[in-house]
């Protein structure tokens, strides 16, 4: 972050994720009043700029935001992993597909896909990075991958976690982590059934209504048609 | 659930007996169920009497092949190689206290399967 204006034109303010600064814009309160206001934010990665009021002032501060890419861990390497590869790759997405079985995740199935991991699927996602710019997706449909890995990222600040099948298989799901002691809090964070409600039935049409609610959590946005904002946000 | 496969099955699903992994295992084999994706990996500490002295397993698996896997662990524990690598299926399946369909079978003899596999390469080298 760069101060605009004022005295300490030019002084410079380095905030990490995890709340941990180094530097300053010149004055400790003005450090805090930014630091509160682009911490809950940075996962959107939105450079900007920002004015604070200081006692006989106002300064401009320029923030500048450096994220990690945005990372689509899919598990499970079926046919909808590979509509959603397809898609994810122009939206931006760094692609991971992990499964156990080597004659599904073979790079004919999915040859655009950024990195495909073959083995013990819970231990290869306790191997990958997670961060609130990654979304998981567990598309295989199997109780033996989903809970592990569950257990796994829900201690994690993972972005998106998104699981393929019914309200009912949810419950269930929730149902066995409850009894391993994951708190309610953290199950709430699990989207299931997965994706926003575009009404199509068909499978690109669905892995398209995951990406959609992908990108609205990672934005923050509101997962209505622009037409019916209110006139003040468009 | 515990109806469908019975409480032994049950039990070990949900309390897995020897789960984990050896620091520094003699033998260390992994395979898979190339349909349903069952993935198990088996370690052994072996004596230099070619007894099994430590056993753990891991793996994402179903119900049935996690269990099968479990028991296994229990059964080999202290035996020589040559008895378990001429273990009889029926040992384990008899273990698991419950008959398995045919559809099934697969998934309960996997991690003997396993197990054997590894000892023979083993023991080739």
């Amino acid at each position: 972050m760069t101060c605009l204006d004022g005295t300490t034109i030019g002084a410079k303010l380095l905030l990490l994720d995890n709340g941990c600064t180094l530097g300053s814009l010149g004055d400790t309160t003005l450090d805090q009043a930014v630091c509160a206001a682009v911490l809950p934010d940075l996962a959107q990665g939105l450079s900007r700029t920002l004015s604070f009021a200081l006692p006989h002032t106002t300064v401009r501060i320029f923030v500048e935001v450096h994220i990690p890419p945005a990372t689509l861990i899919i598990v499970g390497a079926s046919h909808m992993a590979m509509l959603l590869v397809q898609l994810a790759r122009p939206i931006g997405f760094h692609t991971v597909v992990v499964d156990s079985r080597p004659r599904f995740a073979t790079p004919e199935r999915f040859p655009a896909t950024d990195t495909l991991l073959v083995g013990i699927p819970s231990e290869i996602v306790k191997t990958l990075p997670l961060s609130s710019s990654t979304a998981v997706i567990l598309v295989a449909h199997d109780y033996k991958y989903d809970l592990p890995i569950l257990r796994h990222i829900l201690s994690r600040p993972v972005g998106y976690i998104g699981v393929l099948g019914s309200r009912r298989r949810g419950e269930g799901l929730r149902q066995f982590l409850r009894e391993d002691g994951v708190l309610d809090e953290a199950l709430r964070r699990i989207r299931v059934p997965i994706g926003l409600d575009l009404g199509g039935r068909g499978a690109p049409e669905i892995a398209l209504a995951i990406l959609a609610e992908v990108v609205a959590t990672r934005y923050g946005g509101s997962y209505l048609p622009l037409s019916q904002q209110r006139q003040d946000r468009i | 659930m515990t109806l469908q496969y019975g409480e032994t099955i049950f039990e070990h699903f949900r309390h897995p007996r020897n789960y984990g992994a050896l620091p520094a295992p003699e033998v260390a084999h992994e395979a898979v169920n190339a349909l349903c994706g069952d993935r198990i990996r088996m370690e052994l500490n072996v004596s230099a009497e070619q007894t099994i002295t430590a056993v753990r397993f891991r793996g994402d698996s179903c119900i049935i092949s996690r269990a099968a896997a479990s028991i296994l662990t229990e059964l080999i524990q202290g035996q020589i190689l040559q008895e378990v690598i001429t273990l009889p299926q029926e040992a384990l399946l008899t273990a698991l206290h419950t008959t398995i369909r045919p559809a099934r079978m697969k998934c309960a003899l996997l991690p003997l399967h396993i197990l054997q596999a590894g000892l023979a390469l083993y023991l080739r080298s």
